[in-house]
């Protein structure tokens, strides 16, 4: 609660003066507001859950608004081996999370986080800011983008920017609170161009600068015969390229492929396919099934041992994301607008309920399930 | 091994890019009223967008890369 609630007293004003402002410009013609809940799990036993309020307002004078709250709860088990055995003293010593007391390791873990987020959009030009929460961590981020359409709105070129500052103020073993922070800084050009009466592409670039703490500051790693804490470069830029090929193909159904490749001043680098077929089974059920295979390089310093050997240049990281792995996500999406049933109902008769299921694994053995359900109605 | 992936990874994506340019270059007008199957919720649902970022949070927090919506994010608890 150090800086939460100053934080978000903060957005809340700064969001309800936006939408003041929006109001007061000109008359609201549309509202949409939607609900939704993430429930991931995976064999690990962690699980989080995620709810999501999204409200979105346009004007009769061109401008919208919109304001998103998010709140996560997140459960990490307790490790399930006898104190004191070689088992239970891998598990606290890898454990990404505070373990001020041996006594913690053996209870579970949970995490709050809050975010609010808003933004408002006035003929191509966005601004927005965000803010995020956690008791040990606060995160904030502006952001600013402008997209214009050229010949006959068949191309549409979008720019954007942002920039985020995050004060991360970990528990240490000692009872004491640490200080560090982590920078961002981001920019994307995205364009859109309409190819066929059917067929649209749409590719672009995204390019992150990250400066400062990295690295877990609760997860520890075993390096030539002692036990230091994780250490990454305090510096990395990020790029990205992504294309994605959308084709209607008739016969109510429609065909999306992209294409993503990232690579970092890491050495990592990966590349992502995914392919998803939407099909409108009648005129109030959709259905869309998907599949995304991604695979990725290690990190210069990643090693899959370090018990063996040194640290790399005075780095050494637990952090399977780092490593060299492949990973599939295969899933199915349903929604459903209840036109007839709520066809009296004048004021819901844009109603969207939707519930989506996907699993994903990966080569380390690791495999989750996402589950995600919403309720969303325009007004 | 490892390098010739990120060496095709690399070539790929700038051959897609290269692709899509020429394609853009020689693209006919698409008039209005021919947009009707673009203008489709099959074709451009703004939920889409949504439930792209909120699959992309959890992804960052499971993959060592990020991006690709063109947006970004901050902190994230379930780290």
């Amino acid at each position: 609660m150090r800086i939460t609630l100053a934080g978000i007293m903060r957005t809340v004003t700064l969001g309800c003066a936006c939408l003041y402002a929006t109001s007061g410009l000109a008359a609201v013609r549309d509202n949409t507001a939607t609900y939704s809940l993430n429930m991931f799990s995976d064999v690990d036993g962690v699980a989080v859950f995620t709810h999501y309020i999204d409200y979105g307002l346009v004007t009769t004078g061109e401008l919208t608004a919109g304001f998103q709250w998010v709140h996560d709860k997140v459960i990490i088990p307790a490790i399930d081996a006898a104190p004191g055995s070689p088992d239970a003293v891998d598990a606290i010593t890898s454990a990404s999370r505070p373990i001020i007391d041996n006594q913690d390791a053996y209870e579970d873990f949970v995490k709050i986080r809050n975010s609010l987020q808003g933004s408002v959009s006035y003929k191509g030009a966005n601004a927005g800011y965000y803010i995020s929460t956690e008791n040990d961590y606060l995160a904030q981020m502006v952001s600013a983008s402008y997209n214009r359409a050229f010949r006959d709105e068949n191309f549409n070129l979008s720019g954007g920017l942002s920039y985020s500052w995050d004060d991360i103020m970990p528990f240490e073993s000692d009872g004491t609170i640490g200080s560090a922070y982590r920078n961002t800084l981001h920019g994307n050009l995205v364009a859109t161009q309409v190819l066929t009466p059917t067929s649209v592409l749409r590719m672009g670039v995204e390019y992150n600068k990250v400066t400062g703490q990295q690295h877990d500051p609760y997860r520890s790693v075993y390096v030539d015969g002692s036990v230091k804490p994780e250490l990454h470069p305090d510096w990395r830029v990020r790029r990205n390229t992504f294309v994605r090929v959308s084709k209607y193909l008739g016969n109510e159904s429609s065909l999306k492929a992209d294409f993503r490749y990232y690579d970092d001043d890491w050495q990592i680098s990966s590349t992502t396919y995914g392919l998803k077929l939407n099909q409108r089974v009648s005129r109030e059920v959709t259905f869309s099934y998907r599949y995304r295979y991604y695979n990725q390089i290690p990190a210069w310093f990643f090693r899959d041992d370090y018990s063996m050997t040194t640290s790399v240049d005075g780095y050494q990281t637990g952090d399977y994301r780092l490593g060299s792995y492949g990973a599939h996500l295969f899933g199915g999406h349903l929604v459903w607008h209840p036109h007839k049933i709520l066809s009296g109902l004048d004021f819901l008769r844009h109603t969207e309920l939707s519930i989506s299921y996907e699993r994903y694994f990966n080569s380390n053995n690791f495999t989750a399930t996402i589950i995600e359900t919403s309720i969303g109605v325009s007004f | 091994m490892k390098r010739t992936l990120k060496q095709l990874g690399k070539t790929a994506a700038w051959a897609v890019l290269l692709s899509a340019g020429c394609l853009l270059a020689g693209c006919a007008t698409v008039r209005p009223y021919e947009k009707e199957h673009l203008a489709d919720a099959l074709m451009t649902n703004p939920r889409e967008v949504q439930v792209s970022m909120h699959e992309m949070k959890w992804l960052e927090a499971r993959e060592g890369s990020t991006g690709g919506v063109g947006g970004a994010g901050g902190g994230c608890a379930c780290k």
